[in-house]
């Protein structure tokens, strides 16, 4: 990592929730004067195939920061209708000129969570999946005129994006000191295979028992009492 | 009497109307305050869909444009850039002063709608169907002596409007008062329902298509078949399911025009079979198809022609075959779930049996066979349109394999309209209420779990999904069972 005179530091970043099929990613961090005036501050999230975001949504947070997405962003697929490969999300969080010295920002990202496989009985996982996700990195870019070694933990953000291989450095805000930045598992629920044979039959049983109930009241009702002058029965 | 009573105490019908808009608008500008502060949106995720893409139509740019034979002629955008939306660009057309006017606009036109539709169910029932119903609410046993003493003009309320003689049902002063505020009380039964309100001012489109569905009706009842046709393919245009109104109103025409011949004293079999498949094929019904199908290929045409394909496969063809494998109403989603492609069943080929269970004919015959079905038994004669639209609709939504909260305001918009025609005692009113409502619930309970919590109750939630299809489909046959036919009268 290059060497930066800059006290910026993550303070945390924590997930609002680790169950269920939302949550939202909170990253607190204390900011003081960018490295440089060309300098601009950026997070990278990388998600695995089980998590995405809703580029649709994250326009809502367009006054904290602009965004761009590597990788699938189907909202709808299971994960196993999807490719494996994880989705890089790069933010360009936004800093107001007219800002303090110092100053704490909350990045808040809503996170959703896709269905995972149906386990099998031999399987112990009592019918959920874990997913890991790491806690952001964030860093500024800056322009440089020589080269400067890339920080290992953006080198994915460096393939996804083609835009970071102008003359950028990149140098990354280290944690607060006593800072919570561990990775996250979070822990989804997943059906069973072994439910298949009984939910095929016990649907298309309920479905054909209702239509056959409702056929039968259908026919009944539909006879007139005006038909042939009889009065229709109680 | 109680009743009276309270049909006196009841705001009048501008009271009601100037209520339902007053309350729409505060909600409308409590959402644009609620959802600048909070993080869960009061507006549906529908409404970003529709605003990005009307967004999209009106900003075309590089890798933005309409794909259709004339979009190189005409410089819009195309709305299915924008991922989920999977509506008519019309409707992105319709919210086009979302982006001149206010973000809001959207939201004011689906209130709108809704008044509109109230204002229309309200002349509904005063000019037609209060006037020759049965007492609201009475058990079948209590109604049936009283009928014949009512024999009330009917189909005076029904001649075709063409016609300039009209007969007018005259009714002495207190009756129409009556009529009047029973028309009021079934019409707020619409507009003040929280269900309808909240959903148009959250942003959902439904109050559109409903607005549509009942000028078609409004329309068909009067005898209108033309504008009716008409109504029926734009209705059909705008979302796919109001084609299964079609065969009922053939119907209706092809048994009205029966009525008036003489019927032959003496037929075999085949001679009474081919007299019935006359009801549904004859000049009329064939000219009522026509300007139907005419309006929704035109349509259909035109805007194929800007947008292209993409309109086509979102619109409709996404539909033949899409897999709702998340959680709805419907049991069908943890099916859809298991059986997902790359999900397998390991190692075994499958019998024979799971196969058909598995095929989409398996939920299709069955749903298609009560929504058609509907519409052939009991739509026979243009006051029972409404019956016949309104178990059409409910056994469509009931056995659909995908079922969300806003499909059942296509049923309950005939709610109001039914209501005088069902011979149904309170107590049992208040049994189907609690069994439609309580099923809901339950499998809301269990979805809060799942998606909010996280906790492993798929099969849970499957259960209560087979408990809603028992459910509702048993309240659908209480309905059908308590609807009074007898007040029928031909002139």
């Amino acid at each position: 990592m290059a060497n930066v005179s800059n006290k910026s530091t993550v303070v945390s970043s924590v997930l609002t929730t680790t169950s269920g099929f939302h949550t939202t990613s909170l990253t607190q961090l204390s900011i003081f004067n960018a490295p440089a005036s060309s300098c601009t501050l950026k997070q990278v999230y990388t998600l695995p195939p089980l998590l995405f975001v809703d580029p649709y949504e994250l326009h809502h947070y367009e006054d904290s920061y602009s965004f761009e997405v590597s990788g699938t962003s189907n909202l709808e697929a299971p994960v196993f209708a999807m490719d494996k490969k994880d989705t890089i999300l790069l933010l360009n969080i936004l800093l107001s000129d007219l800002r303090p010295e110092h100053v704490l920002l909350l990045v808040t990202l809503p996170l959703h969570m896709r269905y995972g496989y149906p386990t099998l009985e031999t399987e112990m996982t009592e019918g959920f999946v874990n997913v890991t996700l790491s806690p952001p990195v964030t860093f500024w870019s800056c322009s440089h005129s020589s080269p400067v070694p890339l920080p290992e933990n953006l080198r994915g953000a460096f393939a996804a994006f083609p835009a970071f291989r102008s003359s950028a450095a990149l140098f990354v805000v280290p944690p607060a000191e006593g800072g919570i930045l561990t990775p996250h598992t979070i822990r989804i629920p997943v059906g069973h295979l072994e439910d298949a044979r009984v939910v095929e039959f016990s649907t298309v049983a309920t479905i054909l028992l209702a239509f056959v109930y409702l056929i039968r009241i259908a026919v009944r009702s539909a006879r007139s009492p005006l038909e042939g002058g009889r009065v229709k029965e109680e | 009497m109680d009743q009276n009573r309270i049909l006196r105490a009841f705001p009048s019908f501008r009271t009601v109307l100037v209520l339902s808009t007053g309350l729409r608008i505060a909600l409308i500008l409590y959402s644009e305050w609620h959802d600048a502060r909070s993080v869960v949106k009061y507006t549906d995720v529908d409404y970003r869909v529709f605003s990005d893409a009307t967004r999209f139509v009106l900003y075309p740019g590089p890798g933005n444009h309409a794909q259709g034979p004339l979009a190189k002629w005409i410089n819009v955008g195309d709305p299915y850039m924008r991922e989920t939306y999977r509506y008519t660009p019309l409707l992105a057309l319709l919210l086009a002063p979302n982006e001149w006017v206010h973000p809001s606009f959207g939201k004011y036109l689906f209130a709108g709608c809704d008044i509109l539709a109230g204002i229309l169910i309200h002349k509904l029932l005063v000019s037609v169907i209060l006037p020759r119903a049965v007492p609201p609410l009475r058990a079948r046993a209590d109604h049936a002596s009283s009928v014949t003493s009512r024999q009330i003009s009917t189909p005076a309320a029904l001649q075709d409007s063409d016609a300039p003689e009209k007969r007018k049902i005259t009714q002495p002063d207190p009756m129409a008062e009556e009529t009047g505020q029973r028309a009021t009380v079934l019409a707020a039964l619409h507009l003040l329902s929280p269900f309808v309100f909240s959903i148009s001012t959250r942003g959902s489109s439904e109050s559109v298509l409903t607005l549509f569905v009942l000028l078609t009706l409004f329309c068909a009842l009067r005898g209108r078949w033309t504008a009716a046709a008409v109504l029926l393919g734009l209705s059909t245009h705008w979302k796919i399911y109001p084609v299964i109104y079609g065969l009922s109103c053939v119907g209706v025409i092809g048994s009205e025009q029966q009525r008036h011949r003489e019927k032959p004293p003496q037929q075999d079999r085949l001679a009474a079979t081919r007299r019935y498949l006359k009801i549904f094929v004859n000049a009329d019904t064939i000219r009522f198809a026509g300007i139907s199908a005419g309006t929704f290929f035109a349509l259909g045409a035109v805007v194929y022609a800007v947008w292209g394909y993409p309109f086509l496969y979102e619109t409709y063809l996404y539909h033949l075959h899409r897999l709702d494998h998340r959680h709805n109403f419907s049991p069908y989603f943890y099916l859809i779930y298991l059986t997902y492609p790359g999900v397998g069943t390991p190692g075994a080929h499958l019998p024979l049996w799971r196969t058909l269970i598995r095929s989409s004919l398996a939920s299709f015959l069955p749903q298609m066979g009560l929504a058609l079905g509907a519409g052939v038994f009991f739509a026979r004669r243009r006051e029972d349109l409404i019956f016949a639209w309104f178990v059409q609709t409910a056994a469509f939504v009931i056995f659909n394999k995908v079922c969300t909260s806003q499909y059942f305001l296509w049923y309950l918009l005939f709610m109001p309209l039914l209501i005088p025609q069902l011979a149904i005692s309170w107590r049992r009113a208040l049994v189907y209420v609690g069994c439609w409502m309580g099923t809901q619930a339950l499998w809301l309970s269990q979805a809060y779990r799942l998606e909010f919590l996280g906790e492993a109750v798929f099969y849970r939630l499957w259960i209560c999904g087979l408990v809603y299809v028992a459910g509702h489909s048993w309240v659908l046959g209480g309905i059908m069972k308590g609807y009074d036919r007898t007040s029928r009268t031909s002139t």
